[in-house]
């Protein structure tokens, strides 16, 4: 099947296919993983101002 | 005021399980439909392409599966526009994004196969050039979005955008069936008495032609959910970072 000699166009044919499917499903992949890494940042930035609110109301009060 | 802008919107366990089951199953049926396109299907004749026309089982499979994401596009858009529901122009910008891909693969994959059969990459023929300015139309369209931040604005425009981007799919459809086209119509009645490298379906390869678009349908549905999800948390990201400054 591969040693006729159009064969490259068919195999050209399905690297594309191949290709084309494999970059998007990886470039899904790449977009969760941000979209967890900002999930964290953004978890750990609340945090932070929790305790900033925390410790002010502390102060406050001992003042 | 947008429904589920800012609802907590991870997916369920249930549904994350369903994705992942889809995309296993298309993982394998694709396996399985590369091997029906190349140990099983016949060889057609040289004036079809010979052994190049195997290109064919996936790039009609891809053709529809374009067409049929952008038909959803138009469907989601317009219960965005009945209902204001976020959730449904989610649905229309995955399905336009998977669209671009499918249908950007179906004409890399025609020019391969027109290259050896018409003996040239491309031609301006009816059929080609509006599949081509269909292309860069949905581009367009997700352009269009990523140019407008206000969800709302954005569902809107889209959602009337899609609509009317719809009504070019049965054009594609009709184009070389109706008009003088080098395009062959496979499937189908057809007028056109100008189509090159033409071929019959026969038994096998149309049951391998059904079971790669069965394949694409799974491939297409297993995308779809997950870009969905994708941008569900993009959405509640974006919602949470409004707080925070707020």
């Amino acid at each position: 099947m591969f040693s006729e000699k159009n064969s490259i166009y068919l195999i050209a044919g399905y690297i594309v296919f191949l290709g084309g499917l494999g970059i998007y499903l990886l470039s899904l992949a790449l977009r969760r993983r941000n979209l967890r890494r900002d999930e964290a940042l953004l978890d750990q930035i609340t945090e932070q101002i929790k305790q900033e609110e925390a410790e002010n109301a502390k102060q406050a009060n001992q003042q | 005021m947008e429904k589920t802008l800012g609802r907590t919107v991870t997916p369920s366990p249930a549904a994350s399980q369903t994705t992942r089951g889809i995309g296993i199953a298309a993982g394998a049926m694709f396996a399985v439909a590369l091997l029906l396109v190349f140990l099983v299907a016949p060889r057609v004749q040289d004036e079809a392409g010979g052994n190049v026309q195997r290109i064919f089982y996936f790039h009609f499979s891809s053709a529809l599966i374009g067409f049929v994401a952008w038909f959803v596009t138009a469907v989601a858009g317009g219960l965005y526009l009945r209902r204001r529901d976020q959730k449904y122009d989610r649905v229309a910008l995955a399905s336009a994004e998977i669209g671009v891909v499918f249908i950007t693969m179906v004409l890399l994959t025609g020019m391969l196969w027109a290259r050896p059969v018409w003996n040239t990459w491309w031609t301006w023929d009816f059929k080609l050039t509006l599949s081509a300015l269909q292309l860069l139309m949905y581009i367009a369209y997700l352009m269009l979005r990523s140019g407008i931040d206000d969800p709302g604005r954005r569902g809107r425009f889209a959602a009337v955008y899609g609509i009317v981007g719809a009504l070019t799919i049965p054009l594609n459809f009709l184009v070389s069936r109706v008009l003088n086209s080098v395009h062959p119509a496979v499937i189908g009645g057809s007028v056109n008495g100008a189509q090159q490298g033409s071929f019959g379906i026969t038994g096998d390869i149309g049951l391998i032609m059904l079971f790669c678009f069965i394949t694409f349908t799974l491939v297409y549905l297993f995308m779809l959910r997950t870009r969905v999800e994708l941008q569900e948390q993009a959405d509640h990201l974006t919602f949470r970072r409004i707080e925070l400054t707020n």
